[in-house]
């Protein structure tokens, strides 16, 4: 167990170099920034800093080409690039199985995940905490009723804003995770460069023209893309009940057991 | 646990991608404390051999043993390998020992003040905080050393070690396998570089298109005799030339030096001392004879054509 736990740290620490990573405020500033200006133009009610953010991962083309596709394209080469660089050997012929080691790179993206989550909705808090104004409490527009279409999202009421924030950077990780594990299993069965990326923009497409369509019509959907929308667990506008937590946590853990196993049956006899 | 007998059996080794034979037919033992090296040009079966040792890469036909176990199907690696790879790359924003710490920790079997002496073994700074990033090509082969002697292997495997290193790195490194060898790890070094193997391997396989074309020990006489000798006139070069074809031996001409003709006996049936007796008694006037040891790149380049 501890080997296992430090081949996670060891990729994660990894994973967490690039210049990829650098981008990532830059695209969510820049998201943020665009939601905001939706917001002021056409919600009424005093904005506050949680909005922009909160707000923002409703926006589906935020969650799809953003959210969904940035983070698939920042770590599913992960396994091809350490392929070629040599990585895979340091870590390898130190490990006693490689159903392990594999289960460590699957989880260390899980934390990847996390990471990404964290440094995005953050830079698009820090870019919401200057163009509107600084409180703990939930702005008079969040205060509306949801399902009125009085607010911009849906919250936990009795939850402080900073802690609802918290709690969606950690499910949009938990929901990112499968994403970027099945892509880097994609790249396990076929080990090319262009592979996951390929994956990668292939998914997000076919989810651009399939998600719409799955948001007003299924609260029960088994796509994972569905679950990165925490508002889908909450009753629509339109009376429609929510998706259960239990049903994503089933989906999510579904994805990762079959990116877990794919990679794992797979790498048991290849040459590395 | 120590090993008396070999550390690495191969027996008829084969490893196919696809339809090429990538490998073909290895036969080949590693003792304790052997340095045997494995040279041949690119796409020869060097690195796809280090990583079939090291357990990464399945092997098509035949049976590896290495350190005790045989290396199946499943693509394990045995404990007590230290591997090499060709440009080894590391966490870019971490500084060389932190790099080394947390490759270690893995196993657990490296300490903190292993870490300091191997780091300065290979002629890194174990106080230097640059991240790797910033290390040359050269550095970064140091640490991949590092990194594979850390854990006290017994099987040392090189691949291509020493890319980008400077001359003095590449004497360096030429010491450090000869102290791993002398404390009785065995090393197994795959290069294309003729006169580095040369230097520092007991023995050398030499191998093309993955098939050995030929092993050699360094310590053996070389079954030929090779012989240069030097001679000004035309005739003593035409008595050199009658002599040489009485005796059966082969004569190649090296070019005109100056006023000198250099020509190349080979496979010379009597020692140096002998033939000089012999060609004076034939009335040929030497100005230079020297003995010649056939170098590695001459063996494979005559393997080769």
């Amino acid at each position: 167990m501890r080997e296992f736990a430090r081949l996670v740290r060891y990729d994660t620490l990894t994973g967490l170099s690039g210049w990829r990573w650098a981008a990532v405020p830059v695209v969510f500033v820049l998201a943020g920034w665009n939601e905001i200006s939706w917001l002021q133009a056409n919600v009424r009610a005093p904005l506050n800093l949680w909005d922009g953010p909160l707000s923002m991962l409703l926006n589906g083309t935020v969650v799809i080409w953003v959210l969904a596709l940035g983070f698939m394209l920042l770590v599913g080469d992960r396994y091809s690039q350490d392929r070629s660089r040599g990585t895979v050997a340091l870590t390898l012929i130190r490990t006693r199985s490689r159903t392990s080691w594999w289960l460590a790179r699957v989880t260390s993206i899980g934390i990847l995940a996390l990471a990404f989550s964290a440094l995005g909705l953050s830079a698009a808090l820090v870019v919401s905490a200057v163009r509107l104004p600084l409180e703990l409490d939930p702005s008079a527009a969040a205060q509306g009723a949801w399902q009125a279409r009085e607010a911009p999202y849906p919250r936990f009421e009795g939850l402080p804003m900073p802690a609802f924030f918290g709690f969606v950077v950690l499910y949009t990780a938990v929901a990112l995770w499968p994403l970027g594990a099945l892509v880097v299993t994609a790249s396990v069965l076929s080990p090319q460069l262009y592979i996951p990326l390929g994956a990668a923009v292939l998914w997000t497409l076919v989810e651009a023209v399939a998600l719409p369509g799955l948001i007003l019509r299924d609260s029960d959907s088994a796509d994972p893309f569905y679950h990165l929308l925490y508002a889908a667990h909450f009753t629509t506008p339109g009376g429609r009940e929510g998706a259960s937590w239990v049903w994503s946590a089933c989906v999510i853990s579904t994805a990762l057991a079959c990116a877990g196993a794919i990679g794992a049956l797979k790498l048991r006899r290849s040459d590395m | 646990m120590s090993f008396t007998g070999p550390v690495v059996t191969l027996d008829g080794v084969g490893k196919r991608y696809g339809r090429h034979w990538a490998l073909r037919g290895v036969d080949l033992s590693l003792s304790p404390g052997e340095v045997l090296g494995f040279i041949g040009p690119n796409g020869a079966g060097k690195t796809t051999l280090i990583r079939l040792l090291a357990g990464l890469v399945r092997r098509s036909e035949g049976e590896v043993e290495v350190l005790g176990s045989r290396i199946g199907d499943r693509g394990l690696t045995p404990d007590g390998i230290g591997l090499v790879p060709e440009s080894p790359q590391f966490i870019p924003y971490l500084s060389a020992r932190r790099n080394l710490e947390f490759l270690a920790a893995i196993r657990a079997v490296a300490r903190s003040a292993q870490l300091t002496t191997v780091l300065e073994r290979v002629g890194l700074d174990p106080k230097d905080r640059r991240p790797t990033r910033k290390f040359s090509l050269g550095m970064r082969q140091r640490l991949g050393l590092a990194q594979a002697l850390m854990e006290r292997p017994r099987l040392l495997l090189l691949d291509e070690p020493t890319n980008g290193l400077d001359p003095a790195g590449i004497v360096e490194l030429r010491e450090i396998i000869r102290e791993v060898a002398g404390d009785g790890t065995a090393v197994f070094m795959a290069s294309h570089l003729l006169t580095e193997v040369e230097q520092v391997c007991d023995r050398v396989i030499l191998v093309r298109g993955g098939s050995i074309l030929k092993e050699v020990r360094r310590s053996e006489e070389p079954t030929d005799k090779t012989v240069r000798v030097v001679v000004s006139r035309d005739a003593d070069l035409d008595a050199l030339e009658d002599w040489a074809r009485r005796r059966g031996v082969r004569l190649a001409r090296e070019g005109p030096d100056h006023d000198a003709s250099r020509v190349r006996l080979v496979a010379v049936p009597a020692s140096t001392p002998e033939l000089i007796r012999e060609l004076v008694r034939e009335g040929v006037d030497i100005e230079e004879v020297a003995a010649v040891r056939r170098s590695l790149e001459q063996e494979f380049m005559d393997l080769v054509s």
